[in-house]
């Protein structure tokens, strides 16, 4: 093509007339973006992150001390076998066996009694309660997994945590939260892959919904059809009846079976701190305390740590209490 | 806390067991209080649908991870919403709160991109500020901080369950819309990383055009008082302090503003969520 000699050469050009924008600005990033799977390959799940499992729980104890929880186990033995021991010791002596005598573990009420056993929709509930709690229980345990770490502050210190399932924090500076996850079993976490906390929430969090209907529908009924006398204790006498069945179930010679008409003083009272006490203290100081109560917002209470520690803390009580209770 | 559950667990079992097993089951399941096997039966069948939907949970997640993001968020979503509404101004902090030790996190940059930026001080480092807007844009670093400057001090959480207390200084996400002018179409907000994801693909997320005029939304290119180091985001990263940790993208190079983020990546809303089947909006 013959050049026109009306066009004049680029070096005799104007410069462009100032602007803040350039062509780059108008550059998009959009195909530097990579389409997520929609199947989970646990070999490459998390950029490849291997499987890393954490330790035995540990709690520290002063400074730099940690005390294995594995302890417990022979610990709780051996205290079993003495509280046994004092117990069968207590049932010789008169004053207690008196004591038996007068508190014999259980308050039947009159009303009680002329309307016994439990309807249907206790039995219904009672299983959804124990169905659901399973996924919660392993997606929770899944989530702190995912930093398998308690604080009792708003800070997450290295060194400073109370609780850890996790060795301790390596000393490169360049460690990641992410490489600080640990792996389940699959049949124990929920999903049990390291850093799978994204489909363990929707697990922990969907199914605490329909956890907390259930509870919900649990309180109206037991209501509005008198059945929270069975669960609620209305007379000191509580106190005694439960020390009266500890020792009766520790000295291995049982108290009288009246679960169908009243529950025994120590039922009673885990019970009512399950159902009364324990429940809505997970829920309030799981996301709920964030977010719900502005007051919260500038004490302790809000921040992220402390607020993890106190709800795994309550919800394990809660999750004891409510397979505890029904017997 | 777990052996404390675990010991519980063991002792209604314990009971249950030991205290007349068929009429314990007939008082729970069978509303009845005799010795037959009826209540026995509903509790078996009871515990074969415990059985396999304990075995089925992980395996059905793995296979039909978009199902549980979805179900999940059906149910959950509303009220993470409801949450974002009803605290939208979340606390700050004085100095002496600032946190001794703050996590690091996700995948570092190591592209030739970034090394070279990184080596030449960012002197070369441009941010694109485009999409549906009026004025799109290129800021250098000396254009960022010569723009209003703004500081928080401000707890960050992470989705992990940790947080941490940080001093940020940079620009209100306010300013960068004074500038650039986003169209009324414009409803999300898309923020693009130098460093790659875990599993290949820049990071990036979208957040709702609402927050960003929020008074705790910025640009940060100093953590406390000091210019943002390599692990925590350099040169430029997010503080949107109404959402997780996993959302403040780190290493920004571009922002674009978008109708709908469905139009962006796998489309989920961000990195995480289509690689990771996290949330969009995770307030909790």
């Amino acid at each position: 093509m013959a050049k026109s000699p009306d066009r004049p050469a680029t070096a005799n050009l104007p410069e462009p007339a100032p602007s803040r924008v350039s062509p780059a600005a108008l550059q998009s990033f959009r195909s530097q973006l990579t389409v997520g799977e929609d199947v989970v390959d646990p070999t490459t799940w998390a950029g490849s992150v291997p499987q890393a499992h954490g330790i035995a729980p540990r709690v520290r104890v002063g400074r730099g001390r940690w005390f294995n929880l594995l302890w417990l186990l022979p610990i709780g033995f051996v205290t079993l076998i003495l509280a046994v021991a004092a117990a069968k010791g207590l049932r010789n002596a008169a004053s207690v066996q008196r004591f038996i005598e007068h508190y014999p573990g259980t308050v039947e009420s009159a009303s009680a009694v002329r309307k016994p056993g439990l309807p249907t929709w206790v039995g219904l509930q009672h299983f959804f309660n124990l169905f659901l709690m399973i996924f919660i229980i392993r997606s929770g345990v899944q989530i702190l997994s995912d930093h398998p770490r308690l604080y009792w502050t708003r800070h997450s210190t290295p060194g400073k945590d109370w609780f850890r399932i996790q060795k301790p924090v390596p000393a490169d500076p360049l460690w990641t939260a992410k490489k600080d996850s640990i792996s389940l079993p699959g049949q124990v976490g929920l999903p049990g892959l390291r850093h799978s906390i994204g489909l363990a929430r929707w697990w922990h969090l969907g199914i605490d919904t329909l956890w907390l209907l259930n509870g919900l529908i649990f309180y109206v009924l037991l209501f509005t059809t008198g059945q929270w006398r069975r669960l609620v204790p209305t007379s000191w006498d509580v106190l005694p009846s439960a020390a009266s069945a500890l020792i009766q179930y520790l000295s291995l010679d049982w108290p009288t079976e009246t679960g169908w008409v009243a529950y025994n003083g120590l039922q009673l009272l885990a019970y009512f701190t399950t159902v009364f006490v324990a429940a809505p203290l997970a829920i309030i100081t799981g996301p709920a305390c964030r977010r719900l109560f502005p007051l919260a917002s500038s004490g302790s209470a809000r921040h992220s740590a402390f607020r993890r520690h106190a709800h795994c803390t309550s919800s394990c009580w809660s999750g004891s209490c409510c397979s505890s209770s029904s017997t | 806390m777990l052996v404390w559950f675990l010991l519980f667990i063991v002792i209604h079992l314990t009971l249950v067991f030991t205290t007349g097993l068929l009429r314990n089951l007939n008082h729970i399941y069978a509303g009845r209080n005799d010795n037959s096997w009826i209540g026995f039966w509903i509790f078996a069948a009871t515990m074969v649908v415990v059985i396999v939907g304990w075995v089925a949970a992980t395996p059905f997640t793995l296979r039909h991870p978009r199902v549980v993001q979805r179900v999940g968020y059906a149910l959950i979503g509303p009220a993470q919403r409801l949450f974002e509404h009803l605290d939208a101004t979340p606390g700050e902090y004085a100095e002496k709160d600032i946190s001794p030790y703050f996590w690091h996190n996700g995948q570092y940059p190591d592209s030739e991109e970034y090394r070279t930026l990184f080596d030449g001080n960012f002197a070369d480092y441009r941010l694109l500020i485009n999409g549906l807007v009026d004025n799109p844009v290129d800021l250098d670093l000396a254009q960022l901080r010569a723009l209003p400057h703004h500081e928080q001090i401000t707890q960050h959480f992470c989705i992990q369950g940790w947080s941490g207390i940080a001093k940020w200084g940079g620009v209100s996400m306010q300013t960068i819309m004074d500038l650039v002018k986003p169209q009324p179409e414009a409803k999300w907000v898309v923020f693009y990383s130098l460093g790659d994801g875990p599993d290949k693909g820049i990071y990036y997320d979208a957040h709702p055009i609402e927050q960003m005029s929020y008074h705790l939304s910025m640009l940060a290119y100093d953590m406390n008082g000091e210019p943002l180091s390599f692990g925590h985001g350099a040169p430029l990263r997010l503080r949107n302090e109404n959402q997780l940790g996993f959302k403040q993208v780190k290493w920004i190079k571009g922002v674009e503003f978008v109708a709908h983020y469905s139009e962006i990546g796998g489309g989920y809303g961000g990195y995480n969520q289509d690689h990771e089947f996290f949330g969009y909006r995770q307030s909790i």
